[in-house]
């Protein structure tokens, strides 16, 4: 034992203790910072030759509980494709709205029934044809404005993948980087903290995205696969593609391949069901959307519009129409081609020759489309005719309904039950998913920076500084009575 | 060294996430206890909403077919009130008629052909009564109206029974033109088909189908019109024959008040169907719009009970925010 010793080991104390000064700091400026993982000083007693002299530290370790960002970055994906998927149905059931509100689908067909028995009773009216006409009107549009938000939602989702696809070959790229710099830090023995925060929180990016696995690799670096086993980067970050449609229209699918799906380094990569091999994240519930829930609610929609064409187009219904010649709705003015289904909804016209802005006339809904003159203001038959082909119970021809043939107003009513049933689950397994994602995100703040742990330590590393500084006094103390004897 | 310890964000994600809970759950019951209506009508039906739509659909139809049997009340009285002048006034001629074959002086003979002429011209105009703008008697046609003017009737009839020379050829002739569908109604009657039958409720229709040729109109008219051509200078009837035909027109017109009452009776009997109706259709409509507000509607009682709760609940969080953010070591090692 000598002075010098005692030195040595104050120093090394008092530089331990800075350090540890240094990574309390380093916590409590980063106690509000999201995706810190709070950090501390590893310290042994240093051996020179076979004794212990003085402190020694290790190196600055980060505190991340694996398996539990794992859980959560799963939960998290999770969340966002249920998410997504609960926040088209909810849209396209509010364009239909519900039975009791005005405006509905529902209400606006009951209006139309109405306005027709009002007119029944004074067929000589034109206000009253007038308001069969525009009561059928608002029908049109309300199975138009559901085809156009369908279809608004396509399109978002379209662009939405075109948008993650870009941010995931971004972050992709720049963990491939980090990647490297944290390998080479390792290697010289440089902080790696810093660097793998950063990293952690572009894989976070991703696992928003898509739901993402880390594996370690070794040298502190990982690979990273999608929970469906696709890989995203091994060594090299993999390279997504995806071409963004410019406009969508109900006729356009991707297994017609008039839009584009998704590859991986040029090989394509199913994204469905269940996420196909990508898995549940919000990537593949904008596919989802754009592929399977969206093109399904317009089939369903385009059915309920169909049986309202052919309803009204019924031969024998209105005598007066030439065979061939449309009916009261038209498509786009023409007659309605079964081929032509995909779409119909949004694409519904009254028959011009009621409408007297496009040079029709109102009688003709009293004395029947192909009427020439009017001929008997008093008559109620074609109007009694038209409410009976709306209540006729009648087989939907095509969209997945039950047996049975039913009234126009129930089949509707169909078309919204069938919507809210299905919004009404995936909203509860999104509240499930929110509620786990929530609990998992709790835990993992909870590992976070704790500012009394941290002001108890630094109590600690300031009793410890103190301490050390007095024994560099009193050796130097013991030095100068030495060298004053 | 592993710590126990608890990071400073998990607590306040905690508050917060619960604070945003709490006043997410407080805007939903402001919501519906302000607009009295659930915020989630398919949750609160499981997704189902067949029975709301069936209600819905019901009262809309109940709301329609009460203007429609609203106004075939109207229409059905505006018609009875005709059928009652007409009637009135053949009660009214037709004694002054057989009177006159007691004492038919040519004095007497002339008031009543002269009153004959009045009183067709006034049936006719009853008969071309409109109701809210549509012709009460003239069937489909309903803006055309029922019948020509007399003068028309009069003159067709002169021409029908030139050379016509006892009072009960006359009679027989003028009957015949009255039924013949050459005759009143292809010359007089200018309406058209009947209408149908009017629905008024979802199970009832009525019957309102008068019109002006009707057989116990031209039965009345019948006896109008011969009245007015007892001393026609056309017909050149002699003064003893002069009063059998105005004895034959009174009992025309005797005929014509039966036809009329059986009538104004068959139009009775729709009217009193049309009174249920519309009592009905005001009744299911109002039952309806209860049954539609017991689906959809918020219950106000368990909305200021959860409210209260709620209330209690974010108090109490606040309270406990304020007091775990005072409690940090910081502010005791000074």
């Amino acid at each position: 034992m000598s002075i010098s010793a005692t030195f040595s080991s104050a120093l090394s104390g008092l530089a331990a203790t800075s350090r540890m000064a240094e990574v309390t700091a380093s916590n409590i400026s980063n106690a509000l910072t999201e995706g810190y993982a709070r950090r501390e000083a590893q310290v042994s007693s240093r051996v020179v030759g076979s004794t212990g002299v003085g402190v020694t530290i290790d190196g600055v370790t980060r505190h991340v509980d694996k398996s539990l960002l794992q859980d959560l970055r799963q939960s998290i994906a999770g969340q966002s494709y249920q998410q997504a998927r609960s926040g088209f149905l909810s849209a396209v059931e509010k364009t239909y709205g519900t039975p009791d509100a005005a405006g509905s689908l529902s209400a606006r067909i009951s209006g139309f029934e109405r306005s027709l028995i009002e007119a029944a009773s004074r067929p000589d009216s034109d206000a009253r044809l007038a308001t069969v006409a525009d009561s059928a009107n608002a029908v049109i549009r309300s199975l138009s404005d559901a085809s156009r938000t369908i279809q608004e939602h396509r399109q978002r989702a379209d662009t939405r993948i075109a948008l993650e696809v870009g941010q995931l070959n971004d972050a992709l790229v720049r963990v491939a980087n980090l990647n490297i710099h944290i390998r080479e830090a390792t290697a010289t023995g440089r902080e790696t903290a810093a660097l793998m925060d950063q990293r952690q929180q572009l894989v976070d990016t991703i696992a928003a995205i898509v739901p993402v696995k880390e594996i370690p690799r070794g040298r502190d670096e990982i690979a990273l696969y999608t929970s469906g086993g696709t890989v995203l980067l091994e060594g090299r970050p993999m390279t997504i593609a995806f071409d963004r449609s410019g406009v969508i229209t109900a006729d356009m699918t991707l297994q017609g391949g008039a839009l584009s799906g998704l590859s991986i380094n040029g090989q394509p990569v199913t994204t469905g069901p269940n996420g196909g091999r990508l898995g549940e994240g919000s990537l593949t519930a904008q596919f989802e959307i754009r592929d399977r829930i969206a093109p399904d609610a317009q089939a369903q929609l385009d059915a309920v519009a169909r049986d309202l064409v052919e309803r009204f187009a019924a031969p024998g219904l209105d005598p007066t129409v030439a065979p061939g010649a449309p009916g009261l709705f038209t498509d786009r003015g023409l007659v309605f081609a079964p081929a032509n289904e995909p779409g119909l909804a949004g694409r519904l016209v009254m028959n011009a020759v009621v409408m007297p802005e496009q040079g029709g006339a109102y009688w003709r809904l009293r004395e029947g489309l192909g009427a020439a003159t009017p001929q008997a203001p008093g008559a109620a038959g074609q109007l009694s005719a038209w409410t009976g082909a709306l209540v006729a119970k009648r087989v939907p021809v095509s969209g997945s309904f039950g047996a049975g043939g039913r009234g126009f107003a129930t089949l509707a009513s169909e078309l919204i039950s069938g919507l809210s049933v299905k919004r009404l689950s995936v909203q509860s397994e999104a509240a499930f998913a929110a509620a786990r994602s929530s609990d998992l995100k709790s835990a993992m703040l909870r590992n976070g920076v704790d500012t009394d742990t941290e002001m108890q330590n630094l109590m600690q590393i300031e009793k410890a500084y103190a301490a050390n500084a007095k024994v560099i006094k009193t050796a130097d103390d013991m030095l100068q009575v030495i060298l004053g004897i | 060294m592993t710590m126990v310890s608890f990071g400073d964000l998990a607590q306040s994600f905690l508050l917060k996430s619960q604070t945003s809970r709490l006043k997410a759950e407080t805007g939903r019951i402001t919501q519906e206890l302000s607009s009295g209506r659930l915020s989630d009508v398919a949750k609160a039906l499981s997704g189902d909403l067949g029975r709301l739509t069936a209600l819905t659909r019901s009262q809309d139809l109940a709301t329609g077919y009460l203007t429609s049997a609203q106004e075939a009340a109207f229409r059905a009285s505006a018609m009875q009130s005709v059928i009652g002048t007409m009637t009135d006034s053949a009660q009214a001629l037709a004694p002054e008629l057989l009177a006159t074959t007691q004492n038919g002086n040519a004095a007497a003979l002339s008031r009543a052909a002269m009153q004959g002429a009045d009183r067709l011209a006034t049936a006719l105009s009853a008969l071309n009564t409109t109701a809210a703008g549509r012709s009460l008697f003239s069937g489909v046609a309903v803006i055309a109206p029922a019948v020509a003017p007399a003068s028309n009737i009069l003159a067709a009839l002169r021409a029908e029974l030139a050379g016509a020379s006892s009072a009960d050829e006359v009679m027989t002739r003028i009957s015949a033109w009255f039924d013949a569908p050459a005759g009143f109604a292809a010359v007089a009657y200018t309406g058209g088909a009947p209408v149908a039958d009017l629905a008024v409720s979802a199970d009832d229709t009525v019957w309102l189908g008068a019109t002006a040729n009707d057989p116990a109109f031209r039965e009345t008219l019948k006896g109008f019109a011969a009245a007015a051509l007892i001393n026609d200078p056309a017909l050149a009837l002699a003064p003893p024959d002069m009063r059998i035909f105005a004895r034959l027109a009174g009992e025309s017109l005797m005929g014509g008040t039966d036809a009329l009452t059986y009538l104004s009776a068959r139009l009775g009997v729709s009217e009193a169907r049309i009174g249920t109706a519309v009592s009905r259709n005001a009744a299911e409509k109002l039952t309806f719009e209860m049954a539609t507000a017991d689906i959809v509607q918020s219950d106000p009682f368990t909305l200021a009970i959860e409210l209260e709760a709620v209330q209690t609940n974010l108090e109490t969080l606040f309270a406990v925010t304020a007091r775990v953010s005072r409690l940090n070591l910081t502010d005791f090692i000074r």
